[in-house]
């Protein structure tokens, strides 16, 4: 980390000057953002200061119970933002997601840590934290699309899942081309950002390691490290999910209840 | 017993066939603006072999969800169902609605060719299982070209693809890939809604040819009254008017 440029106080004001100017510009212009941009600014230095005094102090702590709870918030808050962005769901997926966000979140995350990374120890704050919130704040995207997509083609097929029912079909097969668009849907915005990856955008994480001064290689390698494990949550997480959801569509007796209960 | 009342001219007819089907104070009731509105109240019903059955009744009164109800399709609130004397309870839902086969009047084709769609059925695990009793061997090319020619739909290729069917031929094609599956009785909302005299002549004809000693078909529609007479060797008219199912003489 020793080719870091230190950010100061003078490079933070110099940064700010350019939100000033454009709110210079929306107020010139009546844009009717000015405020907006003023809270989103202040919002920007709060939480990521605050982000970054609660990690130095966890690093300092180093204790594996702290890590545990940190990763656990940050499961329970993916759980309910995806809550809060499928719209169309029946009443009860709760404990389905929760299985989905924690399995596919705790297993890839550790997956990576322990086996790829070889952290030593196992929970390595510096290590386990970024890599936990990658993998589930990625992941969480493909989660919540795979299942509003479920819900809302049954809803468009009740004609054809009545159908399939009254010809003796289970619900799962019912469901089957409904689960299937799910999947697929889950997955096509990791896929098109690992097809897109290092020719339209340098990532994030890339940039950061660049910047703060490692070997563009060994930073490539970590990025594809990030890429197929954020695909490899976003697949176990949806599928999880869908496979364990998409029955709360019908009622014990097979019948197709989506409209009633959601 | 009030479970027969409803066959008490019937008994003869009934008598000489099985009782196929047999609902027994079957209540309904279903969520409406302005509370719990009843649909079924306390429908007693006997269908025999052989029989072939006009469900009549103002419009709205509740015959498709009488129909969904004997599919199982919907829940009951009250009362049971049995088949050859038997509770429902002891086949389940998919395997119930291979016996009792519910042809929806929204007559819907899933995405492919018009034999994939006749051969839909035969994509379910039900009927690759001996054990279910559904085990009705797919039907090969030319006897669904000669089900489709009896219902006069000639011009339809097997090869066409669903989605560029008309209304009229995707209903009667609904009806042919049920028949296919050889059900026990029949469950037909409004099939002739969409076609003209000739075309639902035939359809009539081909469910009065289906139903046999041991078979049977429960048909709601409003033009079909004629048709059934004409056809059907027992014509049966049932009317449910403001939840309550009453025998119609004939």
């Amino acid at each position: 980390m020793t080719g870091a440029v230190e950010i100061g106080l003078t490079q933070l004001i110099l940064a700010t000057g350019f939100i000033v100017v454009a709110a210079g510009l929306s107020l010139a212009l009546s844009l009717g953002y000015c405020r907006s941009l003023v809270i989103a600014t202040v919002r920007t230095y709060l939480q990521l200061w605050a982000l970054g005094f609660v990690l130095r102090w966890v690093f300092a702590i180093d204790s594996a119970w702290l890590v545990l709870a940190i990763l656990t918030v940050m499961l329970i808050m993916a759980v309910f933002t995806i809550q809060g962005r499928v719209t169309s769901r029946p009443r009860g997926i709760f404990p389905a997601l929760f299985n989905a966000v924690f399995i596919s979140g705790v297993t890839v995350t550790f997956a990576v840590t322990a086996l790829i990374v070889k952290v030593e120890p196992w929970y390595a704050p510096r290590y386990v934290i970024p890599i936990g919130g990658m993998v589930i704040g990625n992941s969480m995207t493909g989660l919540a699309l795979a299942l509003e997509r479920v819900f809302g083609d049954m809803a468009k097929r009740r004609n054809e899942i009545n159908t399939l029912l009254s010809l003796g079909a289970t619900t799962f097969e019912a469901a089957r081309p409904s689960i299937r668009t799910a999947l697929r849907a889950g997955l096509i915005p990791t896929i098109n950002s690992m097809s897109a990856v290092g020719i339209v955008f340098i990532p994030g994480m890339m940039t950061g390691q660049i910047l703060a001064g490692a070997d563009p290689r060994t930073a490539a390698s970590y990025q594809i490290v990030v890429m197929l494990m954020i695909s490899a949550a976003t697949t176990l997480g949806s599928v999880i999910a869908v496979l364990t959801s998409y029955g709360r569509a019908f009622d014990r007796q097979s019948r197709f209840t989506l409209d009633e209960r959601s | 017993m009030s479970e027969h009342r409803l066959d008490g001219r019937e008994n003869l007819a009934v008598a000489a066939n099985t009782v196929l089907l047999r609902a027994e104070n079957v209540s309904l009731r279903r969520d409406s603006g302005t509370g719990r509105r009843v649909i079924l109240d306390k429908v007693n019903l006997s269908i025999g072999g052989g029989q072939i059955i006009h469900l009549q009744g103002p419009s709205g009164t509740g015959k498709s969800t009488l129909l969904w109800a004997l599919a199982r399709m919907l829940p009951l609130d009250e009362g049971a169902l049995f088949f050859e004397g038997r509770p429902a309870s002891e086949w389940t839902a998919p395997t119930w609605r291979t016996l009792m086969a519910l042809v929806v009047q929204t007559h819907s084709m899933v995405p492919g060719t018009v034999a994939d769609n006749l051969l839909l059925p035969w994509t379910l695990k039900i009927r690759n299982r001996p054990e279910s009793g559904a085990d009705v061997s797919r039907p090969h090319n030319d006897r669904l070209r000669r089900e489709l020619d009896a219902l006069l739909l000639h011009e339809v290729s097997l090869e066409t693809d669903a989605s560029q069917l008309s209304v009229g031929q995707a209903a009667r094609i609904s009806i042919v890939r049920t028949l296919l599956t050889a059900p026990r009785c029949l469950l037909l909302d409004e099939p002739c809604a969409a076609l003209d005299g000739d075309a639902s002549d035939r359809v009539m004809a081909r469910i009065a040819d289906f139903t046999t000693d041991d078979r049977a078909a429960l048909i709601v529609g409003h033009g079909a009254l004629d048709r059934v007479g004409r056809v059907a060797r027992v014509g049966r008219v049932l009317r449910l008017d403001s939840g309550k199912l009453t025998e119609e003489g004939r």
